[in-house]
């Protein structure tokens, strides 16, 4: 019998050497090799190539750049806010650029918007919209749940907005340094708070301080310049996000993004 | 030499301990299967709380935008070339679910068992191997059983070497029961396997981390393959190690006390490898292999090959230190 057991494991043990032998030749193959290529294929080269194809020139050119909601996540059809633009504008073709990125924090936007290669765009763009300082705010939020004091008047708070309010500063002086007319939409926040679940932490009377206060900051900041615009978006989203707010409370739906879109679209 | 094997395992057989062991991997598989299981029923209940039932009884709603978002997201020409490879292996990877029919939130049999030797390398694998070698050699002296095989018209050396056989065909053995196991009860409990699915691998090593600049995927069964064969050459240096100790020690308590603390002290060790390069030549520090594999920790300034190397080092110096003091032994004492 004891012989059998013995002859049974030498058998299973001969079927799992040739296993394992297979499985350390393919070791051989997948194991982490020195990295070859450091240097990343240049994107600048991309979008010259992507621009020639697609003639901007002539266009209605419209950019969208900052954050995710910029980016349109959370939209199925992957047009965001450009969801509702007329395909045409004053007889030329419309043309969108967009330049969404996810969690852009205000700090990061210079550095998106200033790219050499974004000169001749920026040059020629129509109407810049941007969507930025949620991912900011967010960062209020973390520290409340940290159980910092978070009001208005905190420091803390106001370190936060007058960073973002000076990185905003710059980005307009730097586009209208290229471009005198161009229109400027900024996208307003609608409730950055909601997805956290910190009202333990941070009260909803407060949150709504905060993010009034943010908004209008913004507002008054925006029209200090003619042609910049600040565009409201808490009242499209009070009684609706339901219908208009994807699962994570942050992304607006493709309901969301039409009407957010619509509201745009209506300012041409 | 056949002889003395056969007759080595034949005295393990009768020692039970092969069947501790396998009511040892049994139960500790089915604890980690339990809570495997518990896991993804909360995890779809979480699901159903924040998205609404209907992502929760149709995962195929929540797999498919996840593709679309990500296809999407490809699409952006200011990526990285890492970033959109990483991406269209994600995708691919949703593609495989959809197509297959896999709940990607539920654990499947082989996600099962690779995550269980990813869990056990560093630990539970060499523990088992200890408890299965530690007393090949000192339980020879404990039970004073070691005279009457020393004094047969056998040398030595050809003794140890059989020793040393019989370690690697216990090792083995015990892959091959770790992996039927495991595979076995999850499949019990999970149902749905996963064996072809794609898994992402073959990083590359730039200044010192992990990159993504050549990851592609391979199946599941493949990866699992390759994972069990670093952690069986993982094993039989362990089991190295532990026979050095048996013969050092010739006490089963003390081999098994002293292979611990070196494990212990090694997963604590290894978080100043960063600061204090020595570290990097200890054995314990290269045991977690499959992680050059998976990507999933940052090798500083190590490589696979490095690793191996190491352990190899370490291997050979304990198999020669096993015969030196087992030829000279005195047994009287």
């Amino acid at each position: 019998m004891i012989k059998y057991v013995w002859k049974f494991i030498l058998f299973i043990v001969l079927i799992t050497a040739v296993w394992i032998a297979y499985g350390m030749m393919n070791v051989y193959e997948y194991a982490p090799r020195e990295g070859a290529s450091q240097i990343e294929p240049d994107p600048l080269q991309q979008t010259e190539i992507d621009r020639e194809n697609k003639g901007i020139d002539d266009s209605y050119l419209i950019m969208i750049a900052g954050d995710s909601i910029a980016r349109g996540r959370g939209d199925q059809s992957g047009l965001g806010l450009a969801i509702s633009f007329p395909e045409e504008i004053n007889q030329r073709p419309t043309e969108v650029l967009n330049l969404g990125a996810d969690g852009l924090v205000s700090s990061e936007l210079y550095g998106m918007i200033s790219r050499p290669d974004l000169e001749e765009p920026l040059q020629n763009a129509e109407v810049i919209i941007l969507s930025i300082g949620g991912n900011d705010l967010r960062r209020v939020a973390f520290l409340a749940l940290q159980g910092e004091e978070i009001t208005p008047n905190s420091m803390e708070y106001r370190e936060i907005l007058s960073q973002y309010l000076e990185q905003l500063q710059e980005v307009r002086d730097y586009i209208r340094n290229r471009n005198q007319d161009t229109r400027i939409i900024l996208i307003g926040l609608f409730n950055p708070f909601e997805a956290e679940e910190i009202s333990d932490y941070l009260p909803r009377d407060l949150q709504l301080d905060i993010l009034f206060d943010w908004n209008y900051q913004t507002q008054l900041f925006m029209e200090q310049d003619p042609m910049s615009l600040f565009l409201p978006t808490y009242d499209l989203f009070k009684w609706n996000s339901a219908e208009y707010l994807s699962f994570d409370l942050i992304h607006p739906t493709q309901m969301g993004y039409r009407v957010l879109s619509d509201r745009i679209a209506d300012l041409f | 030499m056949h002889k003395l094997v056969e007759n080595e395992i034949l005295k393990v057989i009768h020692k039970k301990r092969i069947v501790v062991i396998i009511i040892t991997v049994a139960i500790l598989v089915s604890l980690f299967a339990y809570g495997e299981y518990y896991r993804s029923q909360r995890v779809n209940e979480r699901i159903a709380e924040r998205l609404g039932t209907e992502y929760a009884e149709d995962w195929r709603l929540f797999t498919e935008q996840q593709l679309l978002d990500h296809e999407r997201r490809l699409e952006n020409p200011y990526l990285t070339e890492e970033r959109s490879r990483r991406l269209s292996l994600e995708i691919e990877q949703y593609q495989y679910y959809l197509e297959n029919d896999i709940n990607p939130s539920v654990t499947g049999s082989a996600t099962f068992t690779r995550m269980f030797m990813e869990q056990s390398i560093l630990l539970f694998l060499p523990l088992l191997v200890m408890i299965l070698v530690s007393d090949l050699v000192s339980g020879e002296f404990s039970g004073k059983t070691i005279k009457l095989l020393l004094t047969r018209p056998v040398s030595r050396w050809k003794i140890l070497t059989a020793k040393m056989l019989e370690m690697i065909i216990l090792v083995t053995l015990l892959m091959a029961i770790i992996f039927f196991i495991s595979a076995l009860l999850s499949t019990l409990v999970f149902g749905q396997g996963g064996w072809g699915a794609p898994v992402t691998t073959g990083f590359t090593i730039i200044e010192g981390r992990l990159g993504y600049d050549q990851v592609t995927s391979v199946p599941q069964w493949l990866y699992i393959t390759m994972i069990y064969a670093l952690a069986w050459y993982v094993a039989v240096i362990v089991g190295f190690l532990t026979m050095m100790l048996s013969v050092l020690s010739r006490n089963t308590g003390i081999t098994i006390g002293l292979m611990m603390a070196a494990l212990i002290a090694g997963s604590i060790l290894s978080f100043f490898i960063n600061d204090w390069p020595a570290i990097k030549y200890f054995f314990v520090v290269h045991l977690n292999l499959i992680s050059y594999l998976s990507g999933n920790i940052q090798p500083a300034g190590l490589t696979l090959g490095f690793s191996l190397m190491i352990l190899a080092a370490w291997g050979s110096v304990a198999l020669f230190i096993s015969y030196m003091a087992f030829i000279r032994q005195d047994v009287l004492a």
